[in-house]
């Protein structure tokens, strides 16, 4: 199971590690340009102090430097040279592996710089500046010199710099290890800071009933980033609630059904073991089986009902042009079969389709029809069926029109209530008042608008679609 | 003693009906509220029971226009709601007690049985009057003897009049409250009857407890005012 406060963690320190390793990298680049570069500039000052100190007023050349030309005394090897190879002075350590410059075609002032190595082999950095003898102004013109092209070398050690760089490297990864201890302890902290608002929102929901809201149990706590989750929560409740009552109610619904069925089958048994007359006996074994049939119509209805809202557990061929579905349906009807008499109209666009699976259309249509079939009276006492098939932008709709009927406008919001009957089906038991449940379970599972409204001339309209 | 079924399941109003008819009782039974109301009106029954989901007219407002009518009977409400406010509902709307869907039918017996002896103000299941014993929950009567053998006829007869002792009662109130509305009643019926019970009664020692009041009907006097329990005295 992962862990936020563990994935943040990971995440961010990561990315400071990351940022660090590379801000790290281009510092070190950074420095050690800059400081080659402090370096450099250091060799070719002196270099050209010592190029100032090459005068040929006199011949030969001279280096007007009188001190001691070793390394410890000047901190740099120095060779100082014409154009034409020849060596003026030169530090005694200067490597001989050094080589010699002269040759090179570069103009006066110009330099360049080299690694290379001392004798002892220490790295260094070797300058090569391309100079001209100094001359005296002030001199009369046959001496004031010829301006000799002249070569002044200069090699420095580049273990100062080098240990600057390291020093700098050490400090980056001191700083950087001690920056990444300070981001995770931040992190540590500003995350569980961070997750406080969950933890709130755990315990609000840990105290919520179904008949309260995590808006109101979490209160002021929640946090802009806790809104929609806590909208999102309530709106679950809400539906979960609903959910829950329905199934209640569809419990609680059995139940009643089952009550007068259970208490006809005590009631005989009961007066049979008590008054044990042969014919009484016979009589209530003849009933009680017509009540278990009873019973086992209502199972079978209750589960058509479950089943209804189901999803279909395989993809399913869908039901397609519905117009040849209501033709078929209503020609196999028992209610049509059996003559009930009313006035049946079908009308509609043939073309007309829905993407619901055939099986599942198949029995809301069938329940549909044969509910507006039963209860319509015969054509002689005005008794009509239309049934509407009416194409759309998105689905087709489904209008079965019967009357007159014998509801009110109160009644006919409840037909698609499971086991509601009008009371002139109360007392039938093949009626169980679960047909139009199971249409409306159907519409629902499948994404189906569905209406029952009464109109004028007591007709009852039933609206299955979009 | 004569009830009144009202219960749209004809299966269980036809057992019910059996059942209580083979406990003593003069059953009438109808299918729906508008019947049940116009039975109730007509004729004064020792007890009601009233379903309360039937069709035409569900049992509550039958309960409540009986009442409001003045209607005194007794009233059992049969119902397959269970939740207290339908029992509180259905008690306010004036019925005397009210039995869950399913039940046994021993419990709406011995419910029918209480509500009975209660409507005429007696508590107790077993009468005495002297040597006689009228249990009117196993429906026998006895003596020091034993039990005397009553029909179930007779035994209504007896009944009826002992939940009415002090009381003269009419020929024509035993008739509608021994025999259903069914029964073809013989001018004799109830004569024939207590002729019977006197001689049962006599057989087993117990003489003048049914008194003949000519022209007005038969009387058991309360406990302790019988003849019988007179001439002890004296």
């Amino acid at each position: 199971m992962t862990s936020i406060r563990a994935s943040l963690l990971t995440w961010i320190l990561g990315g400071v590690a990351g940022a660090q390793v590379v801000a790290g990298v281009a510092i070190a680049v950074i420095a050690q340009a800059g400081l080659t570069s402090l370096h450099d500039a250091a060799l070719l000052a002196r270099a050209r102090t010592f190029a100032s100190l090459v005068t040929d007023e006199h011949d030969p050349i001279e280096f007007d430097y009188y001190g001691p030309l070793g390394e410890s005394n000047l901190g740099v090897l120095v060779r100082v040279g014409t154009a034409d190879g020849t060596v003026i002075a030169a530090s005694p350590e200067w490597p001989e592996t050094a080589g010699n410059p002269a040759g090179t075609r570069l103009a006066p002032g110009e330099h360049r710089f080299l690694d290379t190595r001392t004798a002892d082999g220490r790295v260094a950095r070797r300058l090569v500046l391309y100079s001209t003898a100094s001359t005296d102004p002030e001199a009369p013109p046959e001496d004031r010199g010829r301006n000799t092209p002249i070569i002044v070398e200069v090699i420095g050690d580049s273990a100062p710099v080098a240990r600057a760089h390291r020093a700098l490297l050490v400090a980056l990864g001191l700083g950087g290890a001690i920056g990444l201890i300070a981001a995770f302890v931040a992190i540590w902290l500003g995350v569980g800071r961070a997750l406080v608002p969950l933890a709130r929102l755990r315990d609000a929901v840990d105290r919520i009933d179904p008949e309260s809201r995590v808006q109101g149990a979490l209160g002021s706590a929640q946090t802009v980033e806790l809104r929609p989750i806590v909208g999102a929560l309530d709106a679950l409740l809400a539906r979960l609630k609903a959910a829950v009552d329905r199934e209640r109610r569809m419990t609680s619904s059995i139940a009643h059904e089952l009550r007068t069925p259970i208490a006809e089958l005590r009631t005989l048994t009961d007066v049979a073991a008590r008054w044990p007359e042969p014919e009484r006996q016979r009589r209530a074994v003849g009933q009680a089986a017509d009540i278990a049939r009873e019973m086992q119509s209502l199972l079978e209805a209750v589960l058509a009902l479950a089943r209804a809202g189901e999803p279909a557990s395989s993809p399913q061929e869908a039901a397609g042009e519905i117009l040849p579905l209501v033709v078929s349906i209503l020609e196999r009807s028992q209610a049509a079969r059996s003559g009930v008499g009313a006035l049946c109209v079908i009308s509609g666009d043939e073309s007309a389709r829905w993407d619901i699976p055939k099986g599942a259309a198949q029995i809301l249509i069938r329940n549909l029809l044969e509910n507006a079939l039963e209860y319509t009276p015969p054509a002689a006492q005005g008794g009509f069926v239309a049934i509407r098939v009416i194409p759309g932008a998105v689905c087709a709709r489904l209008e079965v029109e019967n009357g007159p009927v014998s509801l009110t406008p109160e009644q006919a919001g409840l037909l698609f209530e499971p086991f509601w009957r009008a009371d002139e089906a109360r007392s039938d038991r093949n009626h169980r008042g679960l047909g139009l449940s199971i249409v409306a379970a159907i519409a629902d599972a499948h994404g189906l608008t569905r209406s029952a409204v009464l109109m004028a001339h007591r007709r009852l309209v039933i609206s299955i679609g979009m | 003693m004569r009830l009144l079924i009202v219960e749209d399941s004809t299966r269980l109003r036809e057992s019910l009906a059996d059942g209580l008819t083979s406990s003593g009782y003069a059953v009438d039974a109808v299918a729906d509220g508008q019947q049940g109301l116009a039975y109730a009106r007509a004729t004064e029954y020792d007890l009601i029971v009233l379903d309360v989901m039937l069709p035409e007219l569900d049992g509550l407002s039958v309960l409540d226009r009986f009442r409001k009518a003045g209607g005194r009977s007794p009233v059992l409400l049969l119902s397959a709601r269970d939740r207290v406010e339908h029992r509180v509902e259905g008690l306010r709307a004036g019925a005397d007690d009210y039995l869950v869907k399913p039940f046994a039918f021993a419990e709406l017996l011995a419910r029918v049985e209480a509500l009975c002896r209660r409507s005429r103000g007696v508590p107790a299941p077993a009468l005495r009057f002297g040597a006689l014993e009228a249990d009117l929950a196993a429906r026998e009567a006895r003596t020091l003897s034993g039990r005397v053998p009553l029909t179930p006829r007779e035994f209504a007869v007896l009944e009826f009049l002992c939940l009415n002792a002090g009381r003269v009662v009419s020929r024509a109130d035993l008739e509608e409250h021994i025999y259903d509305a069914n029964h073809q009643v013989w001018s004799n019926a109830v004569d024939g009857a207590i002729a019977g019970i006197r001689k049962k009664l006599g057989a087993a020692g117990i003489t003048g407890l049914i008194e003949t009041r000519r022209g007005s009907g038969y009387l058991i006097r309360p406990p302790g005012e019988s003849r019988a329990d007179q001439k002890a005295r004296a």
